[in-house]
């Protein structure tokens, strides 16, 4: 790679080009509209985009493409905090603590810290990317199957956190999740799971019908049913006096700081999709943030921290990405396409060859999430009064948006069925107060639990002390452990943390 | 997770669809074309499909638009291709993974591979044996002789049973004369988590296709072997192929055809199998094919029939059913 510092500071000359403004503008305000609208993630956005970018010069390409990508990661919040409605599944945490925000008549400022805590990672990890960038790839080939189980085995301490009012019953959502991500085809040899020989359910159930069924269109039908006829019916002030100041604004920015380590550590292993880093970093905040008694109840940590771990991990993806053409999500295997269409091969010597691309591209993310930011403060004013909207005209449109938004993703009927059914239970889960998140943090680790098994007992030939031989897999599973059983013992010493443990967690 | 350009596609079908109605008698084709990709996004037949998807655009005159119905085995993809209309103007991006290799992944299968119209063959992808880089595995023969001398030490990247990486290692097992059951498969979800765990050092031999190496070549991440091959690539010219290092049945070549749905108009196959044999020897084709490490294979709809009874037959043979 071409020296780091003056690499960036050429590439940001280049990216200052009008045309590449321009492109990163785009990118930005498509990205942003795809990311709000609940089902259309980044990935949707990219893939109707590719036959266009093959047309485009390609540091241009490659800047709308990556300018509708973390777009879409920053959108995604907004109604998340709104109606609490994730606009796509990295989102669903930050509507536990951003909805409960809104409700109070904060919106504005939620919205206003989930753009600056996004800002926060976006700029600190594109650092990361031109500076130190290539040897951190590494970390993505020495994650083996054996070193991901005990990732997954670690991260599944965090269904505790998102466990509600009774352990047993978060847990058991939890399992439900998995259940629910192991039906159809299996991925690794193609075994049918309780398809009964229907050839729609051979693809499985989809996180995006999911996800808009029980929050999107469980939400809409919950708030119809409850006659709610505005989200926040106060008075709401001028999109400036909605900015965070002094106290709330300090610890929204350790939150965020916090929430972009553990969301660019994630972002560099593949299959860390935000929407699984989201759930560590808030997982996180309640066990070490001094405000964790308020987590769960409209915390400014509950949103800053896992905005940033999301855009943070949505950032620094591109590492591996760039110098190891390793796809960490789905939405950056388009990019990888769009790279390789147009003739630049990942990889080292992508750095050497073309480092004045390589370094524009990079430059112009920090152009594109200061671009953000600039849009979105002024419009946190705009955004904050669809609280306001009566919820009789808010609620029909929501729900068009929810069935588009679960056709889309794979082109079938079938998932808008899905979507309909998962909104009835997710009414059914609200009525009774079952919490949703653990069953979407079921449903991602699930595969990647079951996967990493296989795949290490495949390796060992079935023996499991493979799992005993792996340092970090050790560290994690030692971690999962020594967590747990410092939760139970909390649980069990102090009736009042326990009682803080309960109240504090999620009520969506 | 989730794509499409359907949307985009539909809409465009419904405007172009209207001025169209007037010249329904009109030659092929004169409206939308789309081509169904059984497989997400960004991959390599996908990219195929679109640098195909463009080059067909610029010659028809129509849109022609890849779509992606990834998931169940590519099963609903096909099922989507059956209830078509069989006028040449939704076709099929048809590979080993849905035709030969399919009947054994999936048993009872709603139509017969057979009933679908082969239009025409279109790509391959060679693929490429590897190691990491740092292993004691030096050479083609290096490893022939590590899998002959205790093979349960073996550890290889499976898709899962089914599939042109398979393919490849169920060949090279038996050239060694060795059960592939004594073995260990590490089965992944598609060839570049395969070329991801070679690289990483996680198994002990990798097949991928050379696209899917590509980077980690550059990187010095493994040590490409030998392609799996009778002729070498024009992409990587200086990997010697299992033929010539005295191997010649231990072959897998990835191909993408054409198919179309039951009964296609003869005049749509024939438009389709003449314009994209113009295509593949267009140089401009060959070298945005070659961006995405794909080379074109030319062939009639007839060959295509012929080279899927030719592999079903061998699946029997190296896949014992289950």
């Amino acid at each position: 790679m071409g020296s780091g510092m003056s690499g960036l500071l050429d590439g940001l000359a280049n990216a200052a080009l009008p045309l590449n403004l321009l492109w990163a503008l785009i990118g930005c305000l498509l990205g942003t509209l795809v990311g709000i609208l609940p089902g259309l993630g980044p990935a949707s956005a990219m893939a109707i985009l590719l036959p266009v970018a093959v047309y485009m010069p390609p540091d241009g390409a490659i800047i709308i493409m990556a300018g509708v990508y973390y777009g879409a990661m920053y959108g995604g919040s907004t109604t998340a905090i709104l109606m609490n409605i994730p606009g796509e599944v990295a989102s669903v945490v930050t509507a536990i603590d951003g909805f409960a925000m809104t409700r109070k008549g904060r919106a504005g400022e939620a919205l206003a810290i989930a753009a600056i805590g996004s800002f926060l990672a976006g700029i600190l990890c594109t650092l990361a990317i031109a500076l130190i960038g290539p040897p951190l790839a590494d970390l993505a080939l020495d994650f083996g199957p054996p070193e991901y189980f005990g990732l997954v085995a670690f991260s599944m301490v965090a269904l505790v956190s998102f466990a509600g009012r009774s352990l047993l019953l978060g847990l058991s959502m939890g399992v439900l999740g998995m259940w629910l991500a192991s039906l159809g085809t299996d991925p690794l040899t193609g075994t049918q799971r309780l398809t009964f020989d229907n050839v729609q359910m051979m693809k499985g159930i989809d996180i995006i019908p999911l996800t808009v069924g029980l929050f999107g269109i469980g939400e809409v039908l919950f708030n119809a049913h409850a006659r709610i006829t505005h989200i926040y019916a106060g008075q709401l002030e001028a999109w400036y006096r909605m900015i965070p100041r002094g106290d709330q604004l300090a610890r929204g920015l350790v939150s965020s700081l916090r929430g972009t380590l553990v969301g660019g550590v994630m972002g560099l292993l593949p299959g860390m999709v935000p929407a699984l880093t989201t759930y560590l970093a808030y997982d996180l905040e309640r066990k070490v943030s001094r405000h964790r008694d308020e987590m769960g109840h409209g915390a400014i940590e509950g949103v800053a921290s896992p905005e940033a771990a999301n855009n943070a991990t949505a950032m620094t993806g591109f590492i591996p990405l760039l110098s190891l053409g390793i796809p960490t999500s789905p939405a950056l295997a388009i990019l990888l396409g769009t790279l390789v269409m147009n003739g630049l091969q990942p990889g080292p010597v992508l750095f050497a060859q073309h480092s004045d691309l390589v370094f524009t591209v990079i430059a112009s993310m920090v152009v594109g999430n200061a671009m953000l930011l600039v849009l979105n403060l002024p419009l946190v004013g705009f955004w904050a009064r669809i609280s306001n909207v009566p919820y009789s005209v808010l609620g029909p449109i929501v729900l068009a948006v929810c069935v588009i938004g679960a056709y889309a993703p794979r082109n079938t009927i079938t998932d808008v069925g899905i979507a309909i059914f998962f909104g009835i239970v997710g009414l059914l889960m609200r009525k009774l107060d079952w919490p949703m998140a653990p069953l979407i943090l079921g449903f991602l680790m699930g595969p990647q639990l079951e996967q990493s098994l296989r795949q290490s007992l495949g390796m060992s030939n079935g023996d499991v002390t493979i799992f005993l031989t792996r340092p970090i897999t050790v560290a994690c599973l030692l971690a999962a452990a020594t967590v747990a059983a410092i939760t139970t013992w909390m649980k069990r010493r102090s009736h009042m943390i326990a009682k803080l443990i309960d109240e504090g967690a999620n009520e969506v | 997770m989730l794509k499409s350009g359907r949307f985009l596609t539909l809409m465009l079908g419904t405007v172009l669809g209207a001025f169209g109605a007037d010249e329904a008698m009109a030659e092929f084709p004169n409206k939308a074309v789309e081509i169904i990709v059984p497989v997400a996004a960004g991959g390599a037949t996908d990219l195929g499909a679109r640098v195909i998807a463009k080059a067909l655009q610029d010659k028809w005159k129509v849109p022609v638009k890849v779509v992606n119905l990834p998931g169940g085995n590519t099963v609903p993809a096909i099922d989507e291709l059956m209830r078509a209309p069989p006028d040449g103007y939704k076709v099929f991006m048809d590979s080993p993974s849905s035709s030969s290799l399919l009947a054994h992944a999936v048993p009872n299968l709603q139509h017969k591979i057979t009933d679908r119209t082969f239009v025409t063959m279109l790509l391959q992808t060679q693929m490429m044996f590897a190691v990491p880089a740092n292993s004691p595995i030096k050479t083609f023969d290096d490893m022939m002789a590590v899998i002959k001398k205790d093979p349960a030490v073996v550890s290889w990247t499976s898709l899962g049973g089914t599939g042109m990486i398979d393919m490849a290692f169920r060949r090279l097992f038996k050239a060694a004369g060795v059960d592939v059951a004594t073995t260990r498969a590490v089965v992944s979800k598609g060839g570049s988590e395969a070329a991801v765990q070679t690289a990483g050092g996680h198994v002990t031999i990798g097949a991928a296709s050379f696209g899917s190496f590509a980077s980690f070549m550059s990187a010095g991440k493994v040590r490409p072997l030998a392609i799996a091959a009778a002729k070498r690539s024009a992409l990587a010219p200086d990997v010697p192929t299992t033929a010539e290092l005295g191997y010649p049945a231990v072959l897998a070549v990835q191909w993408n055809g054409i198919a179309g749905p039951p009964n296609m108009a003869r005049e749509a196959v024939a438009v389709w199998h003449s314009t994209v044999e113009q295509l593949l020897k267009d140089p401009a084709v060959i070298a945005g094919l070659a961006k995405v490490s794909i080379e074109p294979l030319s062939g009639t709809g007839a060959e295509m029939a012929k080279l899927i009874a030719t592999e079903t037959a061998d699946m029997a043979q190296l896949f014992p059913a289950r």
